[in-house]
C-alpha cells in the first residue's frame, strides 16, 4: 500500500459574472491556491463565461498537484444556471475541468447561501444540485 | 392593476426605498415580511439560522389575493421574496444591490450573529436574488447598484424605472472577489 493519499477541498463560487475557485486542505484551515475568472482572461466581459471558470480550474489544478493532492472534495455555492436545478455554468465548467486535469473528484456538496433575515425560504428544498 | 416587485438581499434598502416609492407614486404597498408574520406563513423557525421558515405556496396566493384586491391601481411588493410572485400583473422587479463592504456595516447594526450576516454577504456577492429574479420573470428584471447613493436617490432612480424612463439589465456587477479577497 501507497502512502495515504492527500485529498483537498475545493470551495467554487459562480455568480453572473465570475466564478472562483479556492483550494484549501482538507481541514479548510490552509488556503492551497486561489483563482478567478476575472484573474485568467484579459476582457471584462470574459469572466464570467464557462471558459474563463475552466481555465482558472486548470490553474488551479496544476497547484494543486504540485502539492501532492491526488482528489478534491467539492463545496459549491453558485445560485443559478440553465435550469432551477443546475448550478451556473461556470460552477460546471469548473468542476469538469479538474476532473479533465487529473484530479479526483470526491464528494460534491451544495452549500449556495439563502437570503434570510427575519424569514427566508426553505433550505435544501429548491433543488438546487450539482 | 399592475404590480412593480423590489427585492434583493436584507440590509439592500427594500423597506426605506419602497416606502418613500409608494408614498411619491401614492401606490399601495405590500411588506412580504410583515404579511409572514401577520398572517403566520411559515411551519417553522429554523433555529440554527433564527428564521421563520416561509412557506411559499400559501406566501405567494396570499400575495395574489392582496394583489387581485387592492384598491389602488398599483401596488409595490417589497421583500427578499417578493420576486417569486409571478404574474401578468408584474410589469417590472427591481433588485437593489449593495457592495458586501457596505452591506457587512448595515447588518452588523442589526445585532445577528456573524454566520448570519456573512450567509447574507456571499448571497449578496453570489448575485442570487438576481439569479433566482431572472430564471422567473426574465427581461422585466432591473438590477440597481445602490452602494454609492442615498435613499432617496435610489427611490428616484427605482421611480424612473417604474415609468420606463430607464431600465437597469443584470448581470453588471461583480461582487465576487470583493467578498472572498482576491
Ligand atoms: N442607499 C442607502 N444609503 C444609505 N443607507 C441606506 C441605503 N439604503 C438603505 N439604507 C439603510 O440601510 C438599512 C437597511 O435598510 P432596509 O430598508 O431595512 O433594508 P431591507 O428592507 O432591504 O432589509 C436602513 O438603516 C436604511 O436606512
Ligand atoms: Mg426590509
Amino acid at each position: 500500500m501507497a502512502e495515504k493519499e492527500k485529498w483537498g477541498v475545493a470551495n467554487v463560487y459562480s455568480s453572473f459574472n465570475n466564478t472562483i475557485i479556492t483550494v484549501t486542505d482538507i481541514t479548510g484551515a490552509e488556503t492551497i491556491t486561489q483563482w478567478s475568472g476575472g484573474k485568467v482572461v484579459r476582457a471584462d466581459r470574459q469572466e464570467s463565461s464557462p471558459f474563463a471558470a475552466m481555465e482558472a480550474a486548470t490553474r488551479a489544478a496544476e497547484d494543486v498537484k504540485e502539492k501532492g493532492i491526488i482528489g478534491l472534495h467539492i463545496k459549491v455555492r453558485a445560485p443559478g444556471g440553465n435550469g432551477p436545478r443546475t448550478p451556473g455554468p461556470g460552477a460546471q465548467a469548473t468542476i469538469r475541468a479538474l476532473a479533465r486535469a487529473g484530479i479526483r473528484i470526491g464528494k460534491i456538496e451544495d452549500v449556495t447561501p439563502i437570503p434570510h433575515d427575519g424569514t427566508g425560504r426553505p433550505g435544501g428544498k429548491r433543488g438546487r444540485r450539482v | 392593476m399592475t404590480a412593480v416587485l423590489i427585492t434583493g438581499t436584507p440590509g439592500t434598502g427594500k423597506t426605506t426605498v419602497s416606502r418613500i416609492v409608494a408614498e411619491k407614486l401614492e401606490t399601495s404597498l405590500l411588506a412580504v415580511n410583515d404579511l409572514v408574520d401577520e398572517k403566520h406563513i411559515y411551519n417553522e423557525i429554523d433555529a440554527e439560522k433564527g428564521y421563520k421558515v416561509v412557506d411559499l405556496d400559501t406566501l405567494l396566493n396570499e400575495i395574489k389575493i392582496i394583489v387581485e384586491n387592492s384598491d389602488k391601481d398599483h401596488i409595490i411588493v417589497e421583500g427578499h421574496l417578493a420576486h417569486e410572485f409571478s404574474s401578468d400583473v408584474v410589469d417590472m422587479v427591481i433588485v437593489l444591490r449593495a457592495r458586501p463592504d457596505i452591506l457587512r456595516k448595515r447588518l452588523n447594526k442589526r445585532g445577528w450573529s456573524d454566520s448570519k450576516v456573512y450567509e447574507n454577504l456571499e448571497a449578496e456577492a453570489l448575485d442570487i436574488c438576481t439569479f433566482e429574479a431572472v430564471e422567473i420573470h426574465g427581461k422585466k428584471v432591473n438590477e440597481l447598484d445602490t452602494s454609492d447613493i442615498n435613499v432617496e436617490e435610489v427611490a428616484d432612480i427605482v421611480i424612473e424605472i417604474i415609468n420606463y424612463k430607464k431600465h437597469f439589465p443584470p448581470g453588471n456587477l461583480n461582487f465576487l472577489e470583493e467578498l472572498y479577497g482576491i
